[in-house]
C-alpha cells in the first residue's frame, strides 16, 4: 500500500522548532534582545503507515501547532519533517502542491471549515479539481459515492445545501470526506470532536477509524481529552508548552504513566467512574511560566512536587524507559528501573514549589 | 449507519440565503422607502422620451411660463426650455453618473485593497501608501483642475471622481480580507492545496465584498452631487441636461422665476437622500450577520 | 417530585423564543427541586436548554424570551411574580447568585479588579461603609485562596483559574444562600478544572451554599452533584440521586450519553453514540423529543408528553417504559 520498505516510517520529524518572534519594546531593541515564543520545541518522533498518533496536552502546549507544521501551513523555523524520505520543510509550488494531496488536515470548528457562500457539493467538488483528479464527470461520481459511504445519504440532499443549513456532526463528517477524497496518506485531526456534543463525537471517531482501515492513512490525532486517545490511537504523546514530556504506546502511557504531568494529567481528570480524584493525585500548582524565552531547565520546574535541582538548569530530553516508552524527566531517568510501575514519593528535600494560590 | 436527513427544512430554509437577505432588508423602513423612491427616479430617468412634455433643448415656448401652464407642468426657464423634460433627462445624467462614478470607485478599491491584505508584506506597504496619498488629495480641486484643463465632458467627469473615491473602499476591502485571510475556511483551501489567485477571487473577495456594497451607495449620492457642483461652477457638460446646470442658469433670476432653480434642487435632494437611505437599509441588512450554525 | 421545603422549586416552567418566523420553545414544563444544602447538577448537550432554565431562575433572559408558563419559588417566593425591580433590589446577588464560564467577557478589562468587586457590594449592600467592604472584599479573597494582589490586578493578567476564583468571590460577596455554576469550569483546563471543582465542594461546605451546576460534561457533575437532572432539546427526562444515575440510569437517552463518555478504564473498543439529530425546535414533535433517535420509541412517545414516573424515592423518569409502576406524580 505505502510501497516503502516496511520498516522505513511515514514520517519522520526531527528536532523541529517553530518559533513566533514577539513583539519588541525600544529597549529591547536597544539591548539586541530578541523575544520569541517556543511554540514548538525540539520534537522529535517518527509515524508509521497506517498508525494513529495522539498528541495530547492542554492549550498552548503546540499540539495544534504541530499538526500545521506537519502539513506545511507553517514552516518550521528549524529542523527536519521528512515524508517518505523527503524533508518537506521547503517545498514550493507544484511540488508543495503534490505534497498536500498526501497529507491533509481537519479542524476543529466544523462550522467554519467551508466557505459559506458555497453548497457543499461544490466545495467537495472542489478538492478533486484542484488536483484535477479524474474527469469532471468521475469527480461527481465520487462526491457522491463519498457522501454515501460515510452515511450521508441520500448524498443528493447534502450536495445543493449550504453550510448553515446543517449540523456541527454532519459538517464534520462533510470535511472527513472532503480531506479524504484525495485518498492522503497522513490526516492530521486537530481536536475534531471538541466541539461537538458528546453523543455525536462517536460517529466522528469511527468514521475516522473505517477511513483509516479502508484506505491505511495514517492520524495524528490532536486532542485535550486524553481519555478519547484511548479509543482511536496506538501511540499517544504528551505535550507541554512546545515538548514533548512522554510518548509511548497508549497502555503504556496511559496506564503506567511515568512523567508527573501525565500522572498528573490522568489522575485529575474528571471521570464517572469515581467522584473527585483524590489521595493518589498529583499536583502541579501554581501558574505556568511565560511562554516566551524559556530558557534551560524543565518547564515544569517549581509547579512539579518532584522538582530537583537538576531540574531547574538543565532540560530534560526523551529517553527511554521501555521497549516503545520514552519520557523526559530527570527524576525518572534516575529512579528508573526497567517496567516497574510504582510512583516514586516525592524527595523530602527537595525544593519546595512555588508559593501559589493554591492550599 | 446512514443518516437521513431526519427533518425535512421549512420551506422558508429552502431558499435561505436569498430571501432572509431580503427580508432583513425590509426590515429597515428607510432601506425601502429608498428603494421606492429610487425606482420612481429610475423610471423616470428611464421614460424621459416617454413622459417628457418636449425636448428639453427646445427653444420657442414663452419664457418663464409659471408652473402649470399648458404643455408645461413645471412651467419653462429663462429660454424657454421646459423644466420637466430637462429634469427627467437630468435624472438620466445624474445616475449614470454616479453609478459610472461609484463602479469605478468600487473596482480599483477592491482590487487594490484585496491585493494589498492578501499579499501582504512590501506589496502592501507600497499600496497602502498610494491608498494614503490618494486620500490626501482633495477630490474637489482636483476634480476641477481636470475638468478644466482636459475638458468637461461627463466621461472625465465621471472617471475623475471614481479615481478620486477608491481609496476608502480600498481600506474597507483590505480590513476585510486581512480577517477573512485567518478565517478557517480559507485555510482549508490553503490545506487542499488551492492557488492564491483563485483562492483571493472566488473566496476572498465575494465574502468580504458587502462593505464596499453599502459605501457605494453612499458614493452614488456624493457623485450627483459632485457632478451638481461642477455643473454649477460651470464645468459641467453644457450640451447635457443636469440638475446643477439648470440652477446654475437660473440662479440669477430666482427671486422673479423661483421654479427653474428650486425645482433641479428638489430633484437633487430627493435623489440623495434616496441613496442614503437605501445605502441605510444595506447597513441594517448586512450587520448583523445571521450565521445560522446547525445544533 | 417535590421533597419537604425545596429552597427553590422550578414547576413546570416554559419558556419560548420568538426568532425569525416562528418562535422556539426551547424549555417546556421542566420541574425542578433543590433542597438546602445540596447540589443539582442539570447535565443535556446543546439545544437542551439548561442554560435558558438558569438565565430563567435569575431573569437573565434576552429581550426576545419569555417565560409562558411556570412557577419559580424560591424559598416561598414567587421569583416569576415579582417586578424587575424587586427582583433586583431584594434577590439577585444577595440570594442568588450566578457564575459564568466566559469570565473575561463578564469583567471590565479596564478596571482593576477590587474595584470591580467594591463597586457590585457598593450597590448591593448601600448600607456598608469602606472600611466594612474592604473587610468583606479581603474575607471572600481569601476565602476562594486568591492573594490580596488580585485586587490591584487587571482582568487580563489573571490566569484562568484565577478568573474564576475571582468569578465565584464575585458571586459570594453578599452570601447568598443559592449559587448557579453555569458551566463555570469548561473553559479551564484539565488541572485546573479539578482544582476549582474540590474548592467549591469545600467553599459549599463553608457557606452552607444550595448549588445548581449546569454542564454539558457528566464527569463535572459527578463531581460535585448530589443529584443529576438531564434535559434533552428542552424537556427534562430524568431527575435521580448521584449514585443511582451513574449506576442505574432509567431513561434511555440518561443510558445512551453515559455510554458515549470515554473512560479512562475498562473496555476500548469503539465509542458508542446517539445517531441522529436533534428536533427542530421551530416545530418540535409533540410528544418526547427524544422519540425520533430512542432505539425504544413506541407509537405513543410521540402522541403525547410521556408523564413523570417515580420509580424510586427521589428517582422519577420521563419515559413510558416505565408505566408499569402503579404510581405517578404528574
Amino acid at each position: 500500500m505505502s510501497g516503502l520498505p516496511p520498516t522505513e516510517p511515514l514520517l519522520q520529524v526531527t528536532d523541529l522548532r517553530c518559533l513566533f518572534p514577539v513583539r519588541r519594546g525600544l529597549l529591547d531593541v536597544l539591548a539586541r534582545r530578541r523575544h520569541a515564543i517556543h511554540a514548538v520545541d525540539a520534537v522529535t518522533f517518527d509515524l508509521q503507515a497506517g498508525e494513529v498518533l495522539a498528541l495530547v496536552g492542554e492549550s498552548g502546549c503546540g499540539k495544534s501547532t504541530t499538526g500545521r507544521l506537519l502539513v506545511r501551513m507553517l514552516k518550521p523555523t528549524s529542523g527536519e519533517i521528512r515524508f517518505r524520505g523527503r524533508d518537506i520543510a521547503n517545498l514550493a509550488g507544484s511540488e508543495l502542491k503534490a505534497f498536500r494531496r498526501e497529507a491533509q488536515i481537519i479542524f476543529q470548528n466544523p462550522f467554519e471549515v467551508f466557505d459559506p457562500r458555497q453548497t457543499i457539493g461544490s466545495s467537495l467538488r472542489q478538492a478533486l479539481d484542484i488536483h484535477a483528479i479524474g474527469t469532471p464527470a468521475q469527480r461527481d461520481q465520487r462526491v457522491h459515492e463519498a457522501l454515501e459511504g460515510a452515511g450521508l445519504s441520500p448524498p443528493a440532499a447534502f450536495l445543493a445545501r449550504y453550510p448553515h443549513e446543517l449540523s456541527g456532526g454532519q459538517l464534520q463528517r462533510i470535511a472527513t470526506v472532503r480531506a479524504m477524497l484525495l485518498e492522503p496518506r497522513l490526516l492530521v485531526a486537530d481536536e475534531p470532536v471538541s466541539m461537538l456534543d458528546v453523543s455525536v463525537r462517536a460517529e466522528i471517531l469511527n468514521h475516522l477509524l473505517d477511513l483509516r482501515g479502508r484506505y491505511g492513512t495514517a492520524i495524528v490525532f490532536i486532542t485535550h481529552d486524553i481519555a478519547v486517545a484511548r479509543y482511536v490511537a496506538t501511540r499517544v504523546a504528551v505535550m507541554y508548552l512546545g515538548a514533548f514530556m512522554e510518548i509511548g504506546t497508549v497502555e503504556e502511557v496511559i496506564d503506567r504513566p511515568r512523567h508527573p504531568y501525565t500522572r498528573a494529567l490522568l489522575t485529575n481528570t474528571l471521570s464517572i467512574d469515581e467522584e473527585l480524584p483524590s489521595g493518589e493525585r498529583i499536583e502541579i500548582s501554581g501558574d505556568p511560566p511565560s511562554p516566551v524565552n524559556l530558557g534551560a531547565g524543565c518547564r515544569l520546574a517549581g509547579r512539579c512536587p518532584f522538582t530537583m535541582d537538576r531540574c531547574r538548569t538543565e532540560t530534560p530530553r526523551l529517553r527511554p524507559v521501555g521497549p516503545d516508552h520514552r519520557v523526559a524527566c530527570h527524576l525518572v531517568e534516575e529512579t528508573n528501573a526497567i517496567a516497574s510501575p510504582a510512583i516514586p514519593a516525592p524527595p523530602q528535600s527537595a525544593t519546595p514549589p512555588r508559593p501559589s494560590s493554591r492550599v | 449507519m446512514n443518516e437521513a436527513l431526519a427533518v425535512p427544512l421549512p420551506a422558508a430554509r429552502r431558499r435561505g440565503r436569498a430571501r432572509a437577505a431580503w427580508r432583513a432588508y425590509a426590515a429597515s423602513r428607510s432601506g425601502v422607502i429608498g428603494l421606492v423612491m429610487l425606482a420612481v427616479i429610475a423610471a423616470a430617468a428611464l421614460l424621459a422620451p416617454a413622459l417628457a412634455p418636449s425636448d428639453p433643448f427646445a427653444l420657442g415656448a414663452a419664457r418663464f411660463l409659471r408652473p402649470g401652464a399648458e404643455g408645461h407642468p413645471l412651467g419653462t426657464d429663462h429660454l424657454g426650455r421646459d423644466v420637466l423634460s430637462q429634469i427627467l433627462y437630468g435624472a438620466r445624467l445624474s445616475l449614470t453618473i454616479g453609478f459610472v462614478a461609484a463602479g469605478i470607485a468600487a473596482v480599483v478599491g477592491i482590487v487594490v485593497g484585496s491585493i494589498a491584505g492578501y499579499f501582504g508584506g512590501w506589496v502592501d506597504v507600497i499600496l497602502s501608501r498610494i491608498t494614503d496619498m490618494f486620500l490626501i488629495i482633495p477630490a474637489f480641486f482636483l476634480i476641477i483642475v481636470v475638468v478644466a484643463t482636459l475638458g468637461n465632458g461627463i466621461i472625465y467627469v465621471m472617471v475623475v471622481i471614481g479615481l478620486t473615491s477608491w481609496p476608502t473602499n480600498a481600506r474597507l476591502m483590505r480590513a476585510q480580507v486581512l480577517t477573512l485571510r485567518e478565517r478557517t475556511f480559507v485555510q482549508a483551501l490553503v490545506a487542499l492545496g488551492e492557488s492564491r489567485s483563485r483562492i483571493l477571487l472566488r473566496h476572498i473577495v465575494p465574502n468580504g465584498i458587502q462593505p464596499i456594497i453599502a459605501n457605494s451607495t453612499l458614493q452614488i449620492a456624493s457623485a450627483i452631487l459632485i457632478e451638481a457642483g461642477l455643473s454649477f461652477l460651470g464645468l459641467g457638460d453644457p450640451n447635457k441636461a443636469s440638475w446643477g446646470r439648470m440652477i446654475n442658469d437660473e440662479r440669477a433670476s430666482i427671486m422673479t422665476a423661483w421654479w427653474p432653480s428650486v425645482f433641479p434642487g428638489i430633484a437633487i435632494l430627493v435623489t440623495v437622500l434616496a441613496f442614503y437611505l437605501i445605502g441605510d437599509g444595506l447597513a441594517q441588512a448586512l450587520s448583523p450577520r445571521e450565521r445560522q450554525s446547525g445544533t | 417530585m417535590t421533597t419537604p421545603n425545596p429552597l427553590l422549586h422550578v414547576q413546570d416552567l416554559s419558556v419560548v423564543y420568538r426568532a425569525g418566523e416562528g418562535a422556539i420553545h426551547a424549555v417546556q414544563d421542566v420541574t425542578l427541586s433543590l433542597e438546602r444544602g445540596r447540589s443539582l447538577g442539570l447535565v443535556g448537550e446543546s439545544g437542551s436548554g439548561k442554560s435558558t432554565v438558569a438565565a430563567a431562575i435569575l431573569r437573565l433572559l434576552p429581550e426576545n424570551a419569555r417565560i409562558t408558563s411556570g412557577s419559580i419559588v424560591f424559598d416561598g417566593t414567587d421569583l416569576a411574580e415579582l417586578s424587575d425591580r424587586n427582583l433586583d433590589r431584594l434577590w439577585r446577588w444577595r440570594q442568588l447568585a450566578i457564575v459564568f464560564q466566559r469570565s473575561l467577557s463578564a469583567l471590565s478589562p479596564v478596571h482593576r479588579v477590587g474595584h470591580q468587586l467594591d463597586d457590585v457590594l457598593k450597590l448591593r449592600e448601600p448600607g456598608l461603609t469602606e472600611a466594612q467592604r474592604q473587610e468583606r472584599i479581603v474575607g471572600i479573597l481569601r476565602a476562594v485562596r486568591l492573594p490580596d494582589r488580585v485586587l490591584r490586578a487587571y482582568p487580563f493578567e489573571l490566569s484562568g483559574g484565577m478568573m474564576q476564583r475571582t468569578m465565584i468571590a464575585l458571586a459570594l460577596l453578599c452570601t447568598p444562600p443559592f449559587l448557579i455554576l453555569d458551566e463555570a469550569t469548561t473553559a479551564l483546563d484539565v488541572i485546573t478544572q479539578a482544582e476549582i471543582l474540590r474548592e467549591m465542594e469545600r467553599l459549599r461546605a463553608e457557606f452552607e451554599l444550595t448549588t445548581l451546576v449546569i454542564s454539558h460534561d457528566v464527569g463535572v457533575i459527578n463531581a460535585i452533584a448530589d443529584s443529576v437532572a438531564v434535559m434533552y432539546a428542552g424537556q427534562l427526562m430524568e431527575v435521580a440521586p448521584k449514585e443511582r444515575f451513574f449506576s442505574a440510569p432509567a431513561h434511555p437517552y440518561s443510558k445512551a450519553l453515559i455510554a458515549s463518555v470515554p473512560r479512562l478504564r475498562g473496555q476500548s473498543g469503539r465509542l458508542t453514540g446517539i445517531p441522529g439529530t436533534l428536533p427542530e425546535l421551530h416545530n418540535p414533535p409533540p410528544g418526547c423529543r427524544f422519540a425520533p433517535r430512542c432505539p425504544h420509541a413506541m407509537p405513543r412517545c410521540s402522541a403525547a408528553p410521556p408523564p413523570l414516573y417515580q420509580i424510586a424515592p427521589r428517582h422519577t423518569v420521563r419515559c413510558v417504559l416505565y408505566d408499569q409502576h402503579p404510581e405517578q406524580r404528574p
